[in-house]
């Protein structure tokens, strides 16, 4: 069979049963889905929106019929196809035509009328086949024209930007400016009329020469909408568990590299906090009503790259907050997010692009002192001393470096830059026919970081392909492909360690050995110089490449014969390689000896180095499912069977060896201390298996239920108790489908009122190692720092073995149970909506060793057993608010959730008395029916402002005292601080508060959107340098606000003569440092800030139109911009983690594009 | 049409089967255990799995060695407050007063030696696999590994619980698993018979890095060494309810450990010997290299003991936190260890006092000069030099360059000494410049020539990576270390935990108490011989006579200088039960070197340490504190003395 496509390359369809008369036999299908797997990415991006003019002009005379399609081909860019023995069975026709601007559709008719063919136009393709054809095409096509509208609002405003589509052909437009559109239909064409926050409407065209002028009105509800739930979808209205979604144009308001940051105060009890912009670090923590770390599911498959997904693939994202994540069993218990990303839409292809561009500016990033500043806080600390001090500087070293004959060198600007750029681009296409639809998308990610060098930096790609398509009436099939690759590139150093040198980095010293750049200064901190470690072509790199690939298929197929019942089959495969280079450099620095004018070399970083690492992690997953939908009566259920496999698979390997060339390549190396070796925390093999079911019932679409439940099994516990047996189950009750509310006018103005519970048992799995297998680990843990892996015999190193300790066969996952109870609520038609959730979640069973009851003399490590027990409560809260008052629509929503964890037992030894059981339990936060997450230390006690203070003081007096220092409180007031003053001050952990406010209104074109987001109930306390001036050696420098402190007048009185007369600060004098645990070292780190601000202006398609472009938005965003907080310094989300040395926060503005073709 | 519809149909479903069940045919198993898990069966049936054992018992070895310091504990990388600097032996930046130590070592010995018993309850149950002679000899090495477990919570604690078996779990019920503490005395001949048994069953060499016969008889006479001090010297009791004596041991033993200590010493003669390979008699400068090298020789003779390391799986750092500061590696560490002059006058070789003291004053009370800083120590005793880096003397080609200051007052007359003889107050600042830290101004000379105030390795007045007392460590440094290498966790030499000569103080004190306890002069006699082996070794002035071994303190000094720095002299303090008296509100001594701007000649001024660290032992130290939980969650652990 000859076929011959005057085309290029095309989504792939059974419709081509339509040339053949016969479809293509299904392995065919499959073939051609496969091939276009790969075409589609680079083709489908190639099709050109060209040429969609339905009108020609021809001109030709005994022209072959095949030429004639050339031209119609070039003219309009349709594909024609046709055989050629069509063509030759109609005796090889030649033609003469002279049309002037006439629709393709007449010119067809012309040329075939006279001839035993016939065509038909299906989107933008033309079929020619012999007329001898089933009479079902043999009929004359319907007659077309563009049919033109108006479409307003019930204020009588034009609406632009609303969505017209042709349900048959799948065409589709969108009204202009002045809500104008025009668009090809035939007679009886339904167009379907549709735009966010109003009821979509359909249309039948009864004429042709029809002006369809159409008034839309403001949605009612949200009611209708669908929301993504565990193994399926739901309508809103019929939702009985607490899920709370977003959609995806939702998310886009707010620019980052990492999704999650893009749902920061958008879901309410979703808690997302931030704690470093590091380009690639990803470093966030994110929970679902501060119970732990959710389980993240994207497209039905358990995932590990939520940071990593490019936003705009994301249709919309859900949040399962209470039993409805049993459905994952066990590994559900802190909720699951949802992520569903997009498919493709009917209709010609739509093309896509957003892009922006953006600055990065640190935020909350403390500045070390300059020369004078350094001096004096050095000075001030030698004099710190009550058996008499003597100053380091004298007044000649201070007038040298303010007359400017000796120079302060400021090492914060010396590498970190002003501001950092940040680039985000995606283009994207969708479109497709009845039977197949795609969605493909490429995106990329740039991220610079602060550095100078600019060898700090993040970049992504993105590429995704979802495509589906129904094989026949009954089966179709989706396949979704993702691909993301990302690169993290930094100096060798860190950042963490590179910011501790900036801020420990002597002022005093140069940059350079006597001033010769060739000669970076041997830094007198450690000997490092931030210039050098923050420079890769110096100190090395360290390059972090992750690559996922994710597919999965999914077929569903709907059984014959019973209405409702489908079966369903899916299988993933996923597969992530991250391939790390870690390339150390050996690099010099100098000191330069000012008697002699000699240079002292050190050679740092030696030898050069070079580590590779290899980590690959293939994950599949598999399901089997049977599905039943079907309304008898009042009656409506669904019900759902469901087989699931799954495996996580993850190997390593790594290579080291020592260079003697800086050649960054393994091949380079030398025999000497060369490695090859695998870390066994990522060489694992996790399985599971589970059975699921869930039915849904509803009566009259007032009294709803749920019940569900899942059999787990999972490979991490003994054969014995692996399976558990998860259910949940949910009522709901929309009291305002009741009549008695229906008739009460008081209740009028509440359109929906819908009360719902629901209960379920959930585990998780997570933390559980195989402690139920005796035996030793091979090779034995162990590291440089602490005790080594093995010992070293005969000169020659000997791995070790490491007993695994004393099993328990018994272990099993935590189980947690959630009850959760809510009011969904709409009024005044949809200007109001509410929902409000309370729950409770009561974990038992959590992992906990003995070891603190059980004699240290038998001498094992105990394993964990399932112990320790708590309770988390809370609420969340969520409101709606929208309208349009003239052109201006607006919307408002917003969100508050507060969580709350009690211990309720806590598995320890007794203490000998009733104080140290409420204190060394307490220490950790950790005591039976005490809330977790206190911060302890010592209360506030004020400060001396006076020796008259210091002399007066109630509570034992050290002499080393001076005014300006803190008095820790005496608590227990015994007269003296010990630590039995050391009592709960604050909270420890996660804020327990967070909020969020959503602006958003546009007006005519411009288009506004605020995201106000606040954390509240939360205490930082910082270590190190941010809690220490000079900290470590008084070599190093402090922060800048240490200048802010109590210090007398004259800098060089003895600060114990009590004649000195001091100026007041914030800090104490030098040399005085708070214990960490006390509350003046804490801070409250409550905040709200702006999150997002957004401006947009759509440009009116008016002016677009000739351009042949069918939208364009600009806008300008912000990120952080604007943050109001009592915490001084840093960012009130930077963590105290890491010493409080991690990279920063980040503010960023940014301006973009979002082109439709 | 319909039949050819309805095949195509079945086509589809066939091929939606066959996919949808692919994975089913792979049918995922749950039985999937961690793939880096081995069971005895593997371990237990060949030599090999008996090393990978072996290994894991050796790495938790309690031994105290580059890697220990009291306030970090056993392992750790970083070390500050090293035990020297307890002593008295050094001054140390991170340490600033008397201390015991911080980290209680207690759970970590248990579960050595839980390992330690589950290796001598499996071994016989795979003997088949192995030579008789095999299972017998690494039986005998379990039993040393327990013994020297049981010796260093016994150093510590006194009578500690005594575990033979290992404890089931939860077999066992919890009660039954919470032990009494044995009597010290118990405890001590625990440790002997384990010892006994271990010199019994082993064979007579092993691998670098293990024991063998000799090597617990070395280590014997070390135990029992202390236990008998102990019985001699301590004063401390507890008993618990049956008046088993807890802390303590009675006086009366004494005799009995001291003569095990000594039986044990000479179980060793003719097995090692004195470390003299590059040593010549009378050449001082050879003696210095034999000296130094003795601790870098894997082949030493005098090496019984060893704690391997190999980069890079397992290292320290010692060089890096203690070279001098001009030494110093390219990541910025130094000095850590500054030995005290007290230390160095327990040496010969320079001029003294009546009482033993550096003599730096002339009879006018004016300071002596030198032309270097060397002068003084021309003579020093070998030995010294190799223990001590003093001032001027070189490491690493280069002369370590110790200075305070410059004095740039007159010298015509003499000088007098800068601040009062045993003052604590600091230099005055008239006439004399010096360097708050290592960025120095030169100072212009006379002679038209710059000088750095302080020198390269300090002393600086603020700052603290430097020399503190005028001295700097030398033991144990690695000469032969490229400077780019002196880095943390990147060294590799042994440590030495047990070499000859301390078998033959052992010998030496032994004898001695044996002869004050009058058992015979012939020990006086054998002490005497002992001590001047060492003496002779290492470049000292020898005893004239056995009858000049008159004080138990003649003995003790000579183990003071030769086992100086290698943590062992902590314990030894410890178990003479002097240090509450030696460190009592104690200033340890400095020698500050100054250059006399005018006659360009170097002076030395003795004072006492200018950071003002008092020392004060507590004496109820001498018995450790039982790791309050361990004491909280047990009925019958009683807790020592004072805590």
């Amino acid at each position: 069979m000859k076929l011959k496509v005057i085309c290029r390359l095309r989504p792939p369809k059974c419709g081509w049963s339509l040339v053949t008369k016969t479809c293509l036999p299904a392995r065919q299908a499959f073939l051609i889905m496969k091939l276009s797997i790969v075409l589609l990415i680079t083709a489908c991006l190639q099709v050109q929106a060209a040429g969609f003019a339905q009108k020609i002009s021809l001109n030709e005379k005994n022209t072959p019929l095949a030429n004639v399609f050339k031209q119609i081909r070039k003219q309009t860019g349709y594909y024609i196809f046709y055989k050629d023995e069509v063509l030759k069975q109609a005796g090889n026709p030649k033609i003469t035509i002279q049309v002037q601007n006439v629709l393709v559709d007449e010119v067809l008719s012309r040329c075939l009328s006279n001839l035993p063919l016939t065509y038909s136009i299906v989107e933008n393709t033309i079929i020619v086949k012999p007329k001898v054809d089933p009479p079902a095409v043999a009929e004359a096509p319907a007659p077309r024209a563009t049919i033109t509208g108006i479409i307003k609002d019930e204020q009588g405003n034009p609406l632009p930007g609303v969505s017209i589509r042709n349900k048959r052909t799948g065409g589709g437009t969108s009204t202009d400016a002045e809500g104008k559109f025009s668009i090809t239909a035939e007679l009886n064409d339904v167009l379907i009329i549709s735009y966010v926050g109003y009821e979509s409407q359909q249309v039948t065209v009864t004429s042709l020469q029809q002006q369809i002028d159409i008034t839309m009105k403001i949605a009612a509800s949200e009611l209708e909408s669908t929301v993504v739930v565990a193994y399926g979808s739901q309508k809103r209205k019929a939702v009985t568990n607490a899920v709370s979604s977003v959609a995806s144009q939702e998310i886009v308001t707010t620019k980052n590299e990492n999704v999650q940051n893009m749902l920061t105060g958008k879901v309410a009890g979703l808690n997302v906090v931030q704690n470093t912009a590091e380009p690639g670090s990803f470093n966030n923590s994110i929970n679902i009503r501060g119970l732990g770390e959710p389980l993240v599911v994207i497209d039905g498959v358990p995932r590990d790259n939520m940071t990593r997904i490019d936003p705009n693939e994301i249709e919309s994202v859900s949040v399962l907050k209470d039993a409805a994540a049993a459905m994952y069993g066990v590994r559900a218990a802190n909720g699951v997010i949802l992520i569903t990303t997009k498919r493709g839409k009917k209709g010609t292809l739509q093309l896509t692009y957003s892009g922006n561009f953006g600055l990065q500016f640190p935020s909350g990033m403390p500045r070390p002192l300059d020369a004078i500043g350094y001096m004096t806080l050095v000075n001030q600390q030698e004099l710190h001393k009550v058996n008499g001090g003597q100053i380091t500087y004298t007044p000649e070293d201070f007038e040298a470096y303010r007359s400017g004959a000796k120079k302060s060198y400021d090492w914060y600007n010396a590498v970190i830059a002003k501001s950092f750029e940040q680039t985000q681009h995606n283009l994207s296409a969708t479109g497709g026919n009845e039977n197949t639809t795609y969605f493909l998308s490429l995106g990329y990610t740039y991220q610079n970081g602060m550095l100078k060098s600019n060898d700090l930096n993040y970049k992504r790609y993105n590429v995704r392909s979802n495509i589906t398509s129904n094989l026949n009436k009954n089966l179709t099939v989706d396949l979704n492909l993702n691909g993301i690759f990302d690169t993290k590139n930094q100096p060798w150093e860190d950042a963490w360690w590179i910011i501790r040198s900036i801020w420990r980095q002597n002022p005093l010293d140069p940059f350079y050995a006597n001033e010769d750049p060739s000669r970076p200064f041997q830094g007198s901190v450690d000997g490092t110089n931030p210039i050098s470690l923050s420079n890769s072509d110096m100190t090395g790199y360290k390059t972090y490449n992750n690559r996922w690939f994710q597919s999965s298929i999914n077929i569903t197929y709907k059984i014959p014969f019973v209405p409702g019942l489908s079966a369903r089959g899916m299988y993933s495969y996923d597969y992530r390689v991250s391939e790390n280079k870690l390339f150390q450099r050996e690099y010099n620095q100098y000191t330069y000896d000012e008697s002699n004018g000699s240079f002292t070399k050190f050679v740092r970083n030696s030898p050069h180095s070079i580590r590779r690492e290899y980590i690959a992690r293939p994950s599949t997953l598999g399901q089997l499912s049977l599905n039943y939908e079907q309304t008898f009566g009042s009656h409506h259920v669904n019900a759902l069977a469901l087989y699931e496999e799954s495996s996580r698979e993850s190997d390593n390997f790594y290579g080291f060896r020592q260079l003697s060339l800086p050649v960054d390549q393994l091949l380079a190396g030398n025999a000497l201390n060369q490695l090859t070796y695998a870390d066994t925390a990522d060489l694992f093999k996790f399985t599971n298996r589970a059975l699921i079911g869930r039915l849904n019932y509803s009566f009259q679409s007032k009294y709803l239920a749920e019940i569900s439940f899942r059999y787990d099994g999972s490979s991490r516990f003994p054969s014995s108790g692996r399976w558990g047996f998860f259910p949940a189950a949910s009522v709901g009750w929309r009291i305002s489908e009741e009549n008695f509310w229906k008739n009460a006018r008081a209740l009028a103005f509440v359109n929906s009122f819908k009360v719902r519970a629901s209960y379920g048992k959930l585990g998780d799995d997570k933390d559980a190692r195989y402690q139920f297998l005796s035996g030793y680990y091979y090779p034995a843990a162990g590291d440089n720092n602490r005790l080594p892996p093995g010992s070293v015999f005969d000169g020659n190193f000997v791995n070790s073995l490491q007993s695994t300790g004393i099993p328990n066969p018994a272990i099993t996952w935590y189980e947690s149970k959630t009850f959760d109870v809510g009011v969904d609520a709409e009024a005044w038609n949809g200007l109001l909506g509410v929902t409000v959730d309370f729950f409770n979640r009561d974990r038992s069973g959590l992992l906990w060793t003995r070891d603190l009851s059980l004699p240290g003399v038998v001498g094992a490590d105990l394993p964990q057993e399932n112990l320790n027990s708590d309770r988390t409560q809370g609420f969340d809260l969520e409101i709606n608010h929208r309208n349009r008052l003239g052109q201006f629509s607006y919307f408002a929503k917003a969100i508050f959730s507060y969580a709350r964890t009690q211990i309720r037992y806590f598995e320890r030894a007794r203490a000998g008395n009733s104080y140290l059981n409420w204190y060394n339990n307490g220490d950790n936060g950790y005591l039976n029916n005490r809330w977790a997450g206190v911060y302890w230390g010592y209360g506030d006690g004020g400060r001396f402002t006076s020796f008259e203070d210091i002399y007066n003081v109630k509570i034992a007096q050290d002499r080393n005292w001076l005014p300006g220092d803190y008095i820790m409180e005496d608590w227990n007031g015994d007269g003296q601080i010990s630590e039995l003053d050391i009592h709960p001050i604050g909270y420890s952990g996660r804020p327990l508060i967070q909020y969020g406010i959503t602006l958003g209104g546009s007006f005519k074109g411009f288009d506004l959107n605020l995201l106000l987001q606040g954390a509240a109930k939360a205490n930082v306390a910082y270590f190190e340098q941010l809690n220490t001036p000079l900290w470590g050696s008084n070599r190093s420098s402090a922060l800048e606000q240490f200048m802010d402190n109590w210090h007398p007048a004259d800098p060089t009185a003895d600060p114990y003569d009590p004649n000195t007369v001091w100026v007041s600060g914030r800090f104490p004098y030098t040399g005085t440092v708070p214990p960490t645990n006390s509350k003046v070292n804490m801070q409250n780190a409550a905040y709200i800030r702006l999150k997002t601000v957004e401006l947009g202006y759509t440009i009116p398609s008016t002016i677009l139109s000739r351009i042949g472009v069918k939208g364009v938005r600009i806008y300008a965003n912000g990120y952080n911009l604007l943050t109001i907080t009592k915490l001084k310094y840093v960012d009130p989300e930077h963590p105290s983690d890491t010493y409080g040395y991690l990279y920063p926060l980040n503010k960023s503005v940014s301006a973009g594009i979002n082109v439709n073709f | 049409m319909l039949i050819f519809k309805q095949a195509i149909m079945k086509r589809y479903i066939y091929t939606a089967i066959i996919v949808l069940t692919c994975f089913m045919n792979a049918c995922t198993k749950l039985d999937v255990p961690p793939m880096n898990i081995i069971q005895d069966e593997d371990v237990f049936t060949s030599p090999g799995g008996i090393q990978i054992y072996m290994a894991r018992l050796y790495s938790e070895l309690p031994i105290e060695d580059f890697r220990y310091s009291p306030a970090r504990g056993l392992n750790h990388f970083w070390i500050i407050s090293p035990f020297s600097a307890i002593t008295g032996e050094a001054l140390s930046r991170d340490q600033r007063n008397a201390m015991s130590e911080a980290v209680l070592y207690w759970k970590d010995a248990y579960k050595l030696i839980r390992e330690t018993n589950y290796f001598l309850e499996t071994l016989p149950q795979y003997a088949e696999n192995f030579e008789a002679s095999e299972v017998t000899h690494w039986t005998g090495e379990a039993y040393f590994i327990r013994a020297f477990t049981y010796f260093s919570l016994a150093k510590r604690y006194g009578g500690v619980p005594i575990v033979r078996n290992v404890l089931k779990y939860p077999e066992q019920d919890i009660n039954q698993l919470d032990l009494a503490r044995a009597s010290e005395e118990e405890t001590y001949n625990f440790i002997a018979s384990d010892l006994d048994s271990a010199i019994a069953l082993m064979d007579e060499s092993s691998e670098r890095g293990r024991a063998n016969k000799y090597v617990a008889a070395a280590f014997k006479s070390r135990a029992m060494l202390h236990a008998g001090s102990i019985a001699k010297y301590n004063q401390v009791s507890l008993f618990d309810a049956n008046q088993k004596r807890l802390c303590g041991i009675p006086a009366a033993k004494a005799v009995d450990y001291f003569k095990l200590a000594y039986d044990a010493a000479l179980m060793t003669e003719g097995k090692y010997s004195l470390y003299k390979k590059a040593w010549s008699a009378g050449d001082k400068e050879a003696q210095y290299k034999n000296y130094v090298d003795l601790f870098f020789d894997e082949e030493s003779a005098e090496n019984i003991l060893i704690k391997g390391y190999s980069f890079p799986q397992s290292v320290h750092g010692y060089d890096a936190y203690n070279v001098p500061l001009q030494a110093m590696g390219p990541n910025g560490y130094s000095s850590e260890i500054s030995p005290t002059l007290d230390f160095v006058e327990l040496f010969d070789g320079f001029p003294k006092n009546a009482d033993g003291t550096l003599k730096n004053l002339d009879d006018n009370g004016k300071y002596i000069f030198y032309d270097n800083t060397m002068d003084i120590f021309a003579n020093a005793e070998p030995r010294l030099r190799a223990t001590v880096i003093l001032p001027g003397d070189f490491f690493k080609g280069e002369s370590i360059e110790i200075r305070r200051g410059i004095y740039t007052g007159p010298v015509a007359g003499g000088v007098s000494p800068l601040i009062p003889v045993g003052s604590t107050i600091q230099y005055p600042t008239t006439n004399i410049v010096q360097s708050a830290n290592g960025s120095q101004t030169p100072y212009q000379l006379p002679n038209g020539e710059l000088m750095n105030p302080a020198g390269k390795s300090g002393t600086f007045f603020s700052e603290e990576t430097n020399s503190q007392t005028g001295f700097s460590i030398r033991k144990y440094l690695d000469e032969s270390i490229d400077k780019s290498q002196v880095k943390e966790n990147n060294l590799d030499q042994s440590w030495i935990e047990i070499r000859y000569a301390e078998v033959m103080l052992n010998r030496a004190e032994a004898a001695f108490e044996l002869y004050l306890a009058g058992q015979g002069a012939n020990y006086q006699q054998d002490a005497y011989t002992q001590i001047n082996q060492i003496r002779e070794r290492a470049g000292a002035e020898l005893l004239p006579s056995a009858g000049a071994l008159t004080d138990v303190t003649i003995i003790r000094n000579e183990r003071r200088k030769e086992l100086g720095f290698e943590n062992k002299i902590w314990w030894d303090l410890k178990r003479w039960r002097i240090l509450d008296k030696e460190q009592n509100n104690r200033l340890y001594r400095t020698l500050m070197p100054f250059y006399a701007a005018e006659n360009g000649k170097y002076f030395f001024d003795v004072r006492k340490d200018e950071k003002n660290r008092f020392y004060t032992f507590d004496p109820k130290w001498y018995y450790v504190e039982i790791p309050p939980d361990e004491v909280a969650k047990s009925t019958k652990l009683i807790q020592n003395p004072g805590y």
